[in-house]
């Protein structure tokens, strides 16, 4: 607005990160955006590592027998690669990494509710990966991911340090969840009620319910079995009178709605991208949002489904076999709805949107392989094989990674103001996508075949699937790689950013490019969400709302943008303008070492890419 | 937000006919597979495999004589029924050439080896020397003068062979001929066996009335052996045959009382089949139809409708509630076995099986009877394992100090894939492997095998030779897991060539590896453990007898 401009002048407001300089000003930061950044270098990082691990798993396997590794090895490298990808990737991508950053901005908010405790989150999962990283040169970790009893009470490897960074990791995730919860039900702006909020926040809302309501169950999981292995108090162990199947009930009560943590997140943002790269609001937007609220308080019902050759009763198995299917429904709801989403749209296929397409059609694998599993007498042989692996890869992997992949690539320009290179992007997830499939496709014939799985060794018979297995990891971890590194690079090569450049309809893409330390340098106008119709493309990765100016500093490669209405939209879009109240509950002077909105820029924002 | 159309366009009408035609077809389905109980899963004759359908035997190795004690014991049903029995299984498994040979060349068979008196002591395993007649049951080694087509040299033991395959082993009871040259005589390695004895120039035929190991050597100092096998050890030892007969997604099906389960399996694969492709074609079609160019314009389409999306909630309500519904059906017939089965008691530890069966016989490998349902009920001696029996679809977990149970109702004999499913540690790939790298099977016996399988096993473990007896403890009770008897490296040391020699402690000082050192080490494993190794041996006191203590002892002496 003119007045803006004519109060503030030509200086504009240092973006987050060139705010402060230096490691501390990164280290001590409260600001949600830092703090996600961080978040997100860590997750990339046991990415790599926990990508290391399969391959180098994958590569064992491609002979039956010994290859590269003894068992004994290979068994931690199953291990370490299950832990890693779980506890540190796929549990923390979306929510603490994506969602520390983008979800404030969403909701129009100055920073989360509490953005000292947000900082601890983050330092309780670096202390946590730290120990289950310290573990591998302590002898790794032999007891798969799941750290089944009494196989992990008896296990010479440093269990006890891998649960006490598993104890600390769930804390991260409370906190964070307890944190978002906050947010969510203050920070809304007046005027955002609860069903005009994206369903980005709807999906972040589910899933801090989860993490809230069951992780404290693995802590608790946890601390008995290191109290046990510790002080030899009988609880799992059947020798000391304990019960080996209880760890498994406690396990899953935790590590089923795990599952949704990890899911609910990645439907939450694949909801806008197909929304805004298909130009049309997204197609049922309450169930979409009903089907999350569901499947997080189902997801708490069916941990039982895990078990069904445990020794658990029959009884017990009919009941979480029924409950099992109503899962089924809200997840097909959602898939029907995104379809629907494409019809009469107008479909970009950016990155984001082939990530996003990738993911209808791998969820969807995922969602139907589940069925079989849910099936008593199915489940029976399928159990603890190759199939069980393909699905919670396709679901785990091929939904919720290939989500977050998606995600990072949609708000990548808004939060470090680069382009990355869109052709490369475009290569990468394709590779991503056939990689995949190529690596998993081929476990759900072995695994029905009857190919449990955690083998070292197996019957030649299975090796053609093996080795097609083997090939697609490498096409995949290729790709990620690849993406990985062409990322990194956007900050030193990539183009500008402009402040919309998927024609977004959300607030974060009214927020500056990259974000000011608060987020906005004036209120966000809120407008009837999932509307396109007066978003205009003005350039290349360049839009704009009819009737609105921005700062000219944001559209240097256009000059200055003023919009004409081409098209005659016939919505009301303006619904109203407001003040998030957030802005007034979070004194800046709390924020302690943070600089003041205010402040004199330290660096120059302009300065151009080398 | 546009208000709710009351009438469906017609893109939804259409996703509306797709949905209930395709609840409709997946019901039809069920019931149609629910209805043909007995019928063959869909496209499993034409898909098959053919990955190792019913490959012959190279070796023409002929199967087996009825045996000296098994004949005994099988006078009252006489030859006749032998015959008829292995012809019917022939009949039920035409791929199989190896096994339909496996009691029928018996009735033909003048039994050759000494017969043990009913009711009388049986004799310790031994050599004898019989007449070479003409029968298809012998093996036939040659040396000397050139002709060395097979024996001698070839019978180096290779551990990596495919132990089917191998030519050092013979079944207990049939003949080895020895057609030696002019110039080679065979001399027996140990003083025990001294009729093994071959004289140049000569044809001479020997025989083992049980299990063991028989080294020689030729005058010409080419080394050779032979292990003797029983016939059900034979027919463990045959290539798998899970994928004779089975779909390209499933393996052979032999378990009736799973056929629901596999029915459940093809019908939601026919149903995520026509989903998944009902999807991605509107996926691609709406892609491509809608995709972004010059000039193209999103148009303005309702953003819901809830008639349609309550049809595509109550769709899969319904599918679900059918899928439940059946699958627990097929599964309470899966978990609830019949009240007159064989029962059968089994252990589970790192890294081996013990199958215990009625009359006390002990086995590595799950043997049982054609056509009759099998119980079995588990434990475990340290952490969880679980029983998965890929053509029994059957699987169920193994929790220690507690039993639970599974069932099967075996229709198609043969020899079947056996694998530990709950991960159990070092070699959980490898349950029940064995010194030749065989894993555990199961083997459903012809009618009437089961029964000479108890009867066989159990007259052939009584009169054991002391070191036969710890070899077979070695495998069965899952020494081999960690020791070697090569010399090659395992988690523990190596028995070979250790007796007698003065082994490290990690105590401090060596030790004579003598008797009461073995002894010790098998009852107090960590009292005087060796450097290096670490302290995982579980101690044997109470779970062996003293004249299988005995037999460990005189298999390490054997390994020289």
């Amino acid at each position: 607005m003119a007045t803006t401009e004519r109060i503030h002048g030509p200086m504009k407001e240092p973006d987050f990160l060139n705010v402060k300089k230096g490691i501390g000003s990164w280290l001590y930061t409260l600001d949600h955006k830092r703090i996600g950044m961080m978040y997100l270098f860590g997750i990339l990082f046991s990415l790599l590592l926990g990508g290391a691990f399969a391959l180098l798993l994958r590569t064992e396997l491609w002979s039956p027998g010994k290859t590269i590794v003894s068992q004994d090895t290979y068994n931690q490298f199953f291990t370490l690669h299950g832990a890693v990808m779980v506890f540190l990737v796929i549990i923390p991508g979306i929510p603490a990494a994506l969602g520390n950053i983008i979800m404030p901005i969403q909701l129009g908010a100055p920073d989360v509710a509490f953005p000292k405790l947000n900082l601890a989150s983050f330092y309780l999962w670096t202390s946590g990966a730290l120990l289950l990283v310290i573990a591998i040169p302590f002898g790794g970790l032999d007891t798969g991911w799941t750290l089944y009893t009494p196989y992990s009470l008896e296990s010479k490897t440093p269990v006890l340090i891998a649960v006490l960074g598993v104890f600390l990791l769930g804390f991260s995730s409370i906190f964070t969840g307890l944190n978002f919860l906050v947010t969510i039900h203050k920070f809304r702006p007046q005027g955002m009620s609860w069903f005009s909020m994206p369903l980005n926040i709807w999906a972040i809302y589910a899933t801090a319910i989860m993490q809230v309501l069951a992780t404290p169950v693995l802590g608790i999981t946890v601390l008995l079995l290191a109290v046990e292995r510790f002080a030899h108090i009988g609880i799992f162990d059947p020798t000391l009178g304990g019960d080996p199947v209880l760890f498994q009930h406690f396990f899953w009560f935790y590590s089923h709605p795990a599952v949704y943590i990890m899911i609910i997140p990645a439907m939450g943002v694949i909801s806008e991208i197909l929304s805004t790269f298909s130009r049309k609001p997204i197609f049922g937007y309450r169930f979409i949002a009903y089907s999350s609220i569901s499947l997080a308080l189902l997801s708490f019902l069916v941990w039982g489904h895990h078990m069904f050759v445990s020794g658990q009763s029959r009884l017990a198995n009919m009941v979480f076999s029924a409950l099992t299917f109503t899962v089924g429904i809200p997840a097909a709801i959602k898939v029907f709805n995104w379809v629907a989403t494409l019809y009469k749209g107008d479909i970009r296929l950016k990155v984001p949107m082939l990530y996003a397409l990738s993911f209808l059609l791998l969820f969807t694998i995922g969602g139907l392989t589940g069925l079989f599993l849910g099936i008593l007498s199915v489940d029976v042989h399928l159990h603890d094989t190759y199939f069980v692996v393909a699905h919670f890869h396709y679901v785990m992997m091929g939904s919720t990674l290939v989500a977050f992949l998606g995600a990072l690539h949609h708000w990548w320009p808004k939060f470090t103001g680069r382009m990355y290179s869109e052709s490369l992007g475009k290569v990468c997830s394709i590779g991503v996508f056939f990689g995949f499939n190529l690596t998993f496709l081929p476990q759900f014939v072995m695994g029905a075949r009857g190919m449990p799985r955690r083998y070292w060794d197996y019957d030649p018979q299975y090796q053609i699937f093996h080795q097609l297995s083997t090939i697609g990891a490498f096409v995949l971890g290729m790709s990620l790689f690849i993406t990985v590194i062409y990322l990194m690079a956007s900050f030193k090569i990539g183009k500008k950013a402009t402040r919309n450049p998927w024609g977004g309809s959300s607030l974060e893409w009214q927020a500056p490019t990259p974000p000011p330390l608060y987020n906005f340098e004036k209120p966000p106008v809120l407008h009837e969400l999932y509307n396109y119709d007066d978003l205009v493309e003005v350039g290349e990765n360049d839009w704009q709302r009819i009737g609105e100016t921005y700062d000219p500093d944001d559209h240097d490669d256009h000059g200055e943008a003023h919009v004409e209405a081409k098209t005659a939209p016939a919505a009301e879009p303006v619904a109203a303008k407001v003040e998030p109240v957030a802005a007034k509950a979070d004194d800046p002077k709390e924020s302690a070492d943070e600089a003041k909105p205010d402040a004199k820029p330290e660096a120059d924002d302009n300065k151009e890419p080398s | 937000m546009s208000s709710p159309r009351k009438r469906l366009s017609r893109g939804a009408r259409v996703l509306v006919a797709i949905g209930l035609s395709a609840s409709l077809t997946s019901i039809l389905a069920f019931s149609l597979f629910q209805g043909t109980a007995n019928a063959q899963p869909t496209g499993s004759a034409g898909s098959g495999t053919p990955a190792g359908s019913g490959t012959p035997t190279p070796m023409p190795m002929p199967t087996p004589t009825t045996g000296s004690g098994s004949a005994v014991l099988e006078a009252g049903s006489g030859s006749a029924a032998a015959g008829s029995g292995s012809a019917a299984a022939g009949s039920g498994s035409a791929v199989d050439t190896g096994s339909g040979s496996a009691g029928s060349g018996s009735a033909a068979t003048v039994p050759v080896a000494p017969v043990a008196p009913v009711g009388g002591k049986p004799p310790a395993t031994k050599i004898t020397v019989v007449p070479c007649g003409k029968t298809p049951s012998k093996v036939i080694v040659k040396a000397g003068d050139g002709a060395r087509e097979y024996g001698f040299s070839l019978a180096i033991t290779d551990p990596k062979r495919d132990p089917a395959l191998h030519p050092n082993d013979v079944e207990v009871n049939d003949i080895i001929e020895f057609q030696l040259g002019g110039s080679v005589n065979v001399i027996p390695d140990t003083s025990s066996d001294p009729n093994l004895e071959a004289p140049a120039g000569k044809t001479t035929c020997v025989s083992v009335n049980g299990e063991g190991v028989f080294g020689f050597h030729s005058s010409t100092n080419i080394r050779g052996k032979f292990i003797a096998k029983p016939w059900y050890t034979r027919l463990a030892e045959r290539k798998v045959e899970d994928d004779n007969g089975g779909t390209f997604w499933m393996p052979r099906a032999v378990n009736s009382a799973a056929d629901g389960s596999d029915q459940m399996f093809y019908a939601v694969f026919a149903l995520s089949a026509f989903f998944f492709i009902a999807i991605a074609v509107a996926v691609i079609y709406l892609v491509v139809k809608y995709r972004h160019r010059p000039g193209h314009r999103a148009e303005k389409s309702a953003t819901h409708n809830d008639a349609l999306e309550i049809t595509w909630t109550i769709i899969p309500t319904i599918i679900c509630v059918f899928l439940f519904w059946y699958g627990w059906r097929s599964y309470i017939h899966v978990v609830t076995p019949p009240t007159a089965a064989v029962e059968i008691s089994v252990t589970a530890q790192r890294w081996t099986w013990e199958f215990r069966h009625s009359n006390g016989v002990k086995d590595v490998d799950l043997h049982v009877p054609v056509g009759k349902p099998v119980r079995l009920v588990m434990t475990s001696t340290d952490v969880l394992h679980s029983f998965y029996a890929p053509v029994l679809r059957v699987k169920q977990d193994i929790i220690p100090r507690r039993y639970t149970y599974a069932w099967f109702d075996p229709q198609k004999p043969g020899t079947y894939r056996l694998n530990c499913a709950e991960y159990c540690g070092t070699n959980h790939s490898q349950m029940g492997i064995n010194s030749e790298g065989r894993r555990a099977v199961v083997v459903v016996h012809e009618p009437g095998k089961y029964e000479r399988y108890l009867a066989d096993k159990q007259a052939l473990e009584s009169n054991m030779a002391p070191d036969a007896l710890g070899r077979m403890l070695y495998e069965k009770k899952g020494c081999n897991a960690c020791h070697s008897i090569d010399g090659s490296a395992r988690i523990g040391p190596s028995f070979y060539k250790d007796f007698g020699t003065m082994v490290p402690l990690a105590s401090g000082g060596p030790v004579k590896m003598d008797e009461n050192y073995i002894r010790e080490s098998v009852l107090a494993p960590q009292a005087k453990a060796r450097p290096g190794y670490p302290a995982s041996m579980p101690s044997f006191e109470g779970s062996l007898k003293e004249a299988e203590i005995e037999g460990i002892i005189a298999f390490i002496k054997s390994l020289k």
